[in-house]
């Protein structure tokens, strides 16, 4: 009697399922986990302004400029009744800028796309007058009128 | 004896269990890192000078409100003074609503000290557009 030929690689069996598993796993992980630079101070906590108009991005004609104001405030109150601040921080984009910087900025955006570019001040709810006021007159000195504050309507996870 | 054929198929069986428990762990990942986002309203800041054609007898109808801005932290009260009379944020609503029923047109002059909170200016700004005050000008004193 004839003997069977054996097939090569009869009887192995590569179970494909736990990779096809942790790939996948891996593939949505860092699809999901994937985070341009954060171009917003996650910091800054909005007062609530329910009443003003819903701020709609895609319905500005012009893409507006948002500039950040927060005082960083004394950790104890010691510190803060002996008048230790870090002062007041401005950013744009989520990068720090000096007074200067900001009036170089913005008379460049003027040069470049005119005086119709919506500012949008999205100043902290402890942040000093005098430092919101600082923006405001670097925005008047290179002619930009449409100055707006922002507030909160409703707040999601970031709101603390 | 002739042997059955093998059919290719038989006994092929698709496991289903590792697929839902892929599928149940994505369910979860996205909902845990679901981030909802926040809902922002805008208050006009600055408004361009007034129009130096306008007919003189509209601008005679204006009045003049004056809300003043205060660091309630240093002073008694919510931050709030109308027309120099220490105000509550209600009061301020009622008041407000007050002179935008006489006359909406009505410029509402907002002055500042240095250290005042922004968020109080923000609740003034807030009463004025609830109310439809729209003639706003800020100023630091």
């Amino acid at each position: 009697m004839a003997k069977k030929k054996k097939i090569a690689g009869e009887g192995v069996d590569l179970d494909m399922t736990p990779m096809i598993d942790v790939v996948f796993q891996l593939i949505i992980f860092f699809v999901v986990t994937l985070k341009t630079a954060d171009t917003i101070n996650p910091d800054i906590v909005l007062e609530y302004g329910k009443n003003g108009p819903i701020l709609k991005k895609d319905e500005l004609k012009v893409p507006p400029v948002t500039i950040e104001v927060k005082r960083y405030t004394a950790p104890t109150k010691w510190l803060a009744d002996n008048g230790w601040s870090l002062g007041p921080v401005i950013s744009v984009n989520g990068a720090k800028t000096s007074e200067s910087q900001l009036t170089a900025l913005l008379r460049n955006i003027v040069a470049h796309r005119g005086k119709n570019v919506p500012i949008l001040i999205r100043a902290d709810k402890d942040a000093r007058h005098e430092d919101v006021r600082k923006v405001m007159n670097i925005c008047a000195s290179v002619g930009i009128w449409q100055v707006s504050f922002l507030a909160m309507v409703t707040p999601g996870d970031s709101a603390k | 004896m002739a042997k059955e054929k093998k059919v290719q198929s038989e006994g092929v069986k698709l496991d289903m269990t590792p697929m839902i428990d892929v599928v149940f762990q994505l369910i979860i990942f996205f909902v845990v890192t679901l981030k909802q986002e926040d809902v922002l309203s805008k208050l006009d800041a600055m408004a361009p000078a007034p129009d130096p054609n306008a007919k003189p007898e509209e601008q005679e109808n204006l009045t003049l409100i004056t809300i003043d801005i205060y660091n309630p932290a240093k002073n008694a009260g919510e931050g709030f003074l109308f027309n120099k009379r220490a105000v509550t944020l209600k009061q301020l609503d009622d008041e407000i609503k007050r002179a935008a029923r006489n006359n909406k047109n009505s410029s509402v002059l907002l002055r500042c000290t240095k250290d005042s909170p922004h968020s109080v200016l923000i609740k003034a700004l807030d009463v004025c557009a609830k109310h439809g005050m729209t003639k706003l000008a800020i100023f630091s004193i």
